[in-house]
C-alpha cells in the first residue's frame, strides 16, 4: 500500500517550505528598501545634503556626517590599498608553502573575524592613546584600515591567482624578472577582482560605527574638520545619534539620513557587482 | 659544431622522481635536433633545463654541466633572463600572452629594455615575416591575440621567440593541439629557420620525429639510450629499445 | 561579505599543475626593493593580530589586579557603584548569539539549499543580489529598521512591557547574519561534484532525497564553516544590539530572558567607554571584556581555519 506522502510529494512540500524560508528572508530587504526611500526622500533636498545641521540637529543638513564618511573612506582607502595589494601578490607570487605561511593565514581569518567594537578598543588603545594621535580622522581610518585589510587581501589574492600559471610561464621564458611578469600581466588582468575586493572593503568600512566610536567620531562638530588631526562626525555614527540619542528628532530627518547612507554602501555594492561582471564577460582567457 | 655540450647531466624532483640520468649529449648547431620517446622520459625536462626554467620547480638537485659556447648555462652566477632571449621556447599549447598580438611579440623586447618604437615596428613585421604570418593579420596587429586561430596563435608564439632574435629554440610538442595545415606550415617554417637557428624540438608523433630531424635522440625513463644523425637512428636503430620503440612495439 | 572571500582566506586551492615560477634574483636594485616591501607587507596580518593582542592585554590585564575576582565574576554590573560583575554581559551575549544563530543557520542553510539545488536560474539573478544587498545593510541600519519597525511590532504583537528584547536583537542579528552563511553555504554545495547528485539519481532517489542524503553530507563542512562565520558574526555585532536589546545587564535567568531586556558585552563596551575616564577600573574592565570577546573570536576563528583546510584536503584525497 503506497502512503499519502509518497517521495515525490515530500519532495514538492519540502522545495516550497525552502521556497518559503527564501522569501521569508529576501521579502523584509524589498519592503525595506521601498520603505526607506519612501519616507526618506521627501528628506532629501540641497538643503539636507550640504548644509550643516541646527538646533541640536534637529533642523538643517547632514554635511559634516556625509563629509566625514568621505574623508573617512578615502584615508581609509589610502592606508590599506597599498600594504593590502601588497600582502595578496606575497601569498600568490612569494609565499613559500610552510607554516610561517600557515600562520599568515591564520592571522588574516582572525583578523578579518574580530568583532568591529574591539577594533574600536585597539584604535583606542594604540593610535588614540600610545601614539598620541588622538581622536582624529588619523586614529579613525588607521583603525579602520586594518580591519579592512583581510577583505582586500583575501578578495586581491583569490583574483590573483585566477590569472592563469601558464602566462608566467611564458613571460618568464621570454627574458622577464618575477616583478615584470607581475606588473606588466598579472596585476593588469587582476585588476578587476582586485578593484572588487577594494571596493568591498571599503563599502564596510563606511558603513561601520564602532570602529570610530572611540578613536575619530564626534556627536556634533561646529566647524567641518580641517586636517587629519580633527575628529569628525561620520554617517553611521549620526544615524545612531539621530534614532537614538536626541529627543523630538523629527523622523524626515532620520529616514533622510538613513537613506543617504544606505546609498551610498549600496552604490559602492552595485559598482563593485557591475566591475566583476563586465571584468567576466571581456575576459578572452 | 656543437653548439651546446651537455655533460653528466642529472635532475632529480623534490618529489623524488629523477627525471634525467647522467646525461651525455652533444647538440650541433643550425640543424633540427629531434628528441623522441615515451612520456616521461626526461624530454620536457632537458628543454626547461636548457633555458633555465627548471628553476622555477621544485629542484631537488642538478648535477652536470651544460654549455653553450663557453657559458656552463647552470652556473648560479649566469643572467637568467638574457639566457632566455637567447634560447627562446614554444609550447605545446598556443599560449599567447592577455595582450595585443602586436604587444606579445614586443614584449621581450619591451622586457629587455627596448622601447623605441620604430625598433619594435621593425622587429614585430620582421618576426610576423618569418614565421609567414604578417600577410594574414598585418591589418589586426592591435586587436587581441585570442582573436587569431589555434595555428596562428602558435606561430604568434614562434615570432614572439624570433623577436628576440634567439640562437637556439626549444619546442616542447609544438603541434600536438593544431590540425594537419597548421602544423605543416610551422613544420615548413622551422624547416627554413633551421639554416640560421639550432632548433631542440621534442615532437608528440613517431611521423613528426621522422619528417623533421637532422639528428635525433632517444630517451627512455631518464637516460639517452642513443643518439645519431636521423638517417642511421631510424632506419638502423643500434639499441633494441630504439628499435621497439620507432616500431610502436611499446609507447 | 561576497562569494568565494571566505576560501581563500584559509586555504586558497592549488590552481593547475604547472609549477608556480619563482626565478633566482638577478634583478635590479629598484626590483630588490619592491620585492622586499612586497614580503614584508605578507606579514603584516601576523603583526596586526600581535598588535590588537598587545594593546588589549595592555590595558585590561590590570583589571584583574585591580578587581577582586570575586566581583568581577559576581552577577552584577553597576559600574557607577563598583559593581563590576560582568556575568551578565557574557550571559545576555551567549542568549542572544544561540538564539540569532538557531534562526540563521536554519533560515540560511534553507536559503543556500534552495538557491543552490532548487530554484531555477532565473529566481537566482534575483535572489543573489538581494542577499548581497543586505550583507552590505551597516548594522546602525539595522538597528534604526529594530527601534521603528520591529521593536514596536514586537511589543504589540507579543504583549510585551517593551519591545526592546533579547528576542528583537536575535531576530534582527539572525537575519543579518544569513548572507554569511548562505553565500559560504552555496559555495560548498556548488562544490560537491556533480558525479555525486547523479550517483544518487541513477539509484532511483529523488533529488529532494539526495540534497538530503548526498549532497548536504558533502559540503558538511563547508556549511559548518559558513555557520561558525555566521557565529562569529552575531557575537561581534555592537550597533544593532545597543539600539534594540534594551541594555539591562541583567543574568538571564529563564526562558522568559528572551523576551526582556538584556545586556552584551559589545554593547557595554560602547556605550560605557566614552564616559569612562582613562586608566580608570570601569575603563580598565571594559578592556578586559574586550580581552575576552577577542578570546572568543580567536577561539571560533581558529575552528573555521582548521575545519577548511581539513576539508580541502578531505577532498582532495577523495576525488582521488
Amino acid at each position: 500500500m503506497t502512503s499519502f506522502f509518497t517521495p515525490q510529494r515530500k519532495q514538492q512540500a519540502g522545495f516550497i517550505v525552502l521556497g518559503i524560508a527564501a522569501l521569508v528572508v529576501v521579502m523584509p530587504i524589498i519592503v525595506i528598501l521601498i520603505y526607506v526611500i519612501q519616507a526618506g526622500l521627501p528628506a532629501l533636498s540641497w538643503e539636507f545634503l550640504s548644509t550643516m545641521p541646527h538646533n541640536g540637529m534637529r533642523e538643517g543638513g547632514i554635511l559634516p556626517a556625509i563629509l566625514g564618511t568621505i574623508y573617512l573612506t578615502l584615508c581609509t582607502a589610502l592606508f590599506s590599498i597599498p600594504p593590502g595589494v601588497a600582502a595578496a601578490i606575497y601569498l600568490a607570487e612569494y609565499a613559500p608553502d610552510n607554516s610561517w605561511t600557515r600562520a599568515i593565514r591564520i592571522a588574516m581569518t582572525n583578523l578579518a573575524g574580530i568583532p568591529s567594537v574591539v577594533y574600536g578598543l585597539f584604535g583606542l588603545g594604540l593610535f588614540v592613546i600610545f601614539l598620541q594621535f588622538g581622536t582624529s580622522i588619523l586614529s579613525a581610518s588607521l583603525t579602520l584600515s586594518i580591519m579592512t585589510l583581510p577583505v582586500i587581501i583575501s578578495t586581491a589574492e583569490q583574483a590573483i591567482r585566477a590569472v592563469p600559471t601558464h602566462f608566467r610561464t611564458v613571460s618568464i621564458s621570454l627574458g622577464a624578472s618575477r616583478w615584470e611578469t607581475i606588473h606588466r600581466i598579472i596585476l593588469p588582468e587582476s585588476m578587476p577582482g582586485i578593484i572588487t575586493g577594494i571596493i568591498l572593503g571599503l563599502e564596510r568600512a563606511a558603513g561601520e560605527t564602532a570602529p570610530i566610536l572611540f578613536t575619530g567620531a564626534t556627536f556634533f562638530l561646529p566647524r567641518l574638520p580641517h586636517s587629519l588631526m580633527d575628529p569628525t562626525m561620520a554617517l553611521p555614527y549620526h544615524l545612531f545619534v539621530v534614532s537614538t540619542q536626541v529627543p523630538g528628532m523629527p523622523v524626515k530627518i532620520q529616514y533622510g539620513t538613513v537613506l543617504v547612507l544606505l546609498a551610498f554602501v549600496l552604490t559602492m555594492n552595485l559598482s563593485a557587482a557591475v566591475i566583476r561582471s563586465r571584468a567576466r564577460a571581456r575576459r578572452k582567457w | 659544431m656543437d653548439k651546446i655540450v651537455i655533460e653528466n647531466l642529472s635532475v632529480h624532483y623534490d618529489d623524488g622522481i629523477e627525471s634525467l640520468k647522467n646525461v651525455h649529449l652533444k647538440i650541433k648547431e643550425k640543424q633540427i635536433t629531434i628528441l623522441f620517446g615515451p612520456a616521461g622520459g626526461g624530454k620536457s625536462t632537458l628543454l626547461r633545463t636548457l633555458n633555465r626554467l627548471n628553476d622555477l620547480a621544485d629542484l631537488k638537485r642538478q648535477t652536470g654541466h651544460v654549455w653553450m659556447d663557453d657559458l656552463d648555462i647552470l652556473s648560479p652566477s649566469v643572467d637568467v633572463t638574457a639566457l632566455r632571449r637567447r634560447v627562446g621556447m614554444v609550447f605545446s599549447r598556443p599560449a599567447p600572452l592577455p595582450l595585443s598580438v602586436y604587444e606579445n611579440i614586443a614584449y621581450g623586447l619591451r622586457v629587455a629594455g627596448e622601447n623605441r618604437k620604430s625598433k619594435l615596428d621593425e622587429k614585430v613585421e620582421q618576426a610576423l615575416h618569418q614565421v609567414v604570418l604578417w600577410d594574414e593579420i598585418f591589418d589586426r596587429l592591435k586587436d587581441s591575440a585570442f582573436t587569431l586561430s589555434g595555428g596562428q596563435q602558435q606561430r604568434l608564439c614562434i615570432a614572439r621567440v624570433l623577436a628576440l632574435e634567439p640562437e637556439v629554440i626549444l619546442l616542447d610538442e609544438p603541434t600536438s593541439a593544431l590540425d594537419p595545415i597548421a602544423t605543416a606550415k610551422i613544420e615548413a617554417t622551422m624547416r627554413e629557420l633551421s639554416r640560421h637557428l639550432t632548433i631542440i624540438w621534442a615532437p608528440h608523433s613517431m611521423q613528426q620525429s621522422t619528417r623533421m630531424a637532422d639528428d635525433a635522440v632517444f630517451f627512455l625513463q631518464g637516460e639517452v639510450i642513443e643518439a645519431a644523425s636521423s638517417k642511421r637512428i631510424f632506419m638502423n636503430p643500434q639499441d633494441k629499445r630504439t628499435e621497439d620503440y620507432i616500431n610502436g612495439r611499446f609507447g | 561579505m561576497k562569494q568565494t572571500n571566505f576560501q581563500t582566506l584559509f586555504q586558497p586551492e592549488k590552481q593547475d599543475q604547472e609549477e608556480s615560477p619563482q626565478p633566482k634574483p638577478t634583478d635590479s636594485l629598484s626590483e630588490r626593493i619592491i620585492t622586499l616591501l612586497i614580503r614584508s607587507s605578507g606579514y603584516l596580518s601576523i603583526l596586526f593580530v600581535s598588535l590588537i593582542c598587545i594593546f588589549l592585554l595592555k590595558e585590561g590585564m590590570p583589571a584583574l589586579l585591580n578587581v577582586p575576582p570575586a566581583s568581577l565574576f559576581g552577577m552584577t554590573w553597576y559600574p557607577i557603584e563598583g559593581y563590576f560583575g560582568i556575568l551578565p554581559l557574557i550571559l545576555g551575549s551567549l542568549l542572544i548569539t544561540v538564539s540569532a544563530v538557531f534562526i540563521a543557520v536554519i533560515f540560511g542553510i534553507a536559503t543556500a539549499v534552495f538557491m543552490s539545488e532548487v530554484a531555477p536560474n532565473w529566481i537566482n539573478e534575483i535572489l543573489k543580489p538581494l542577499v548581497e544587498i543586505l550583507a552590505g545593510f551597516p548594522s546602525v541600519v539595522l538597528g534604526f529598521i529594530g527601534i521603528l519597525a520591529l521593536s514596536p511590532s514586537l511589543r504589540i504583537l507579543l504583549n510585551l512591557p517593551t519591545g526592546l528584547t533579547a528576542f528583537t536583537g536575535a531576530l534582527l542579528l539572525g537575519w543579518a547574519a544569513i548572507p554569511t552563511i548562505v553565500s559560504v553555504s552555496e559555495d560548498a554545495l556548488n562544490s560537491v561534484p556533480r558525479s555525486y547528485r547523479e550517483a544518487s539519481l541513477a539509484l532511483g532517489a529523488t533529488p529532494w532525497q539526495t540534497i538530503w542524503g548526498v549532497t548536504l553530507q558533502a559540503a558538511r563542512s563547508g556549511i559548518l564553516t559558513g555557520v561558525m562565520l555566521g557565529i562569529g558574526r552575531v557575537i561581534g555585532e555592537t550597533m544593532t544590539v545597543m539600539m534594540v536589546t534594551g541594555n539591562a545587564p541583567v543574568i538571564p535567568a529563564s526562558l522568559d530572558a528572551l523576551f526582556m531586556p538584556v545586556r552584551t558585552m559589545t554593547a557595554t563596551i560602547a556605550s560605557e567607554m566614552g564616559e569612562v575616564a582613562k586608566g580608570s577600573t570601569h575603563y580598565q574592565v571594559l578592556f578586559l571584556i574586550g580581552i575576552i570577546l577577542f578570546l572568543f573570536s580567536l577561539i571560533i576563528n581558529t575552528v573555521v581555519f582548521v575545519i577548511s583546510s581539513r576539508r580541502l584536503s578531505h577532498s582532495d584525497r577523495l576525488l582521488s
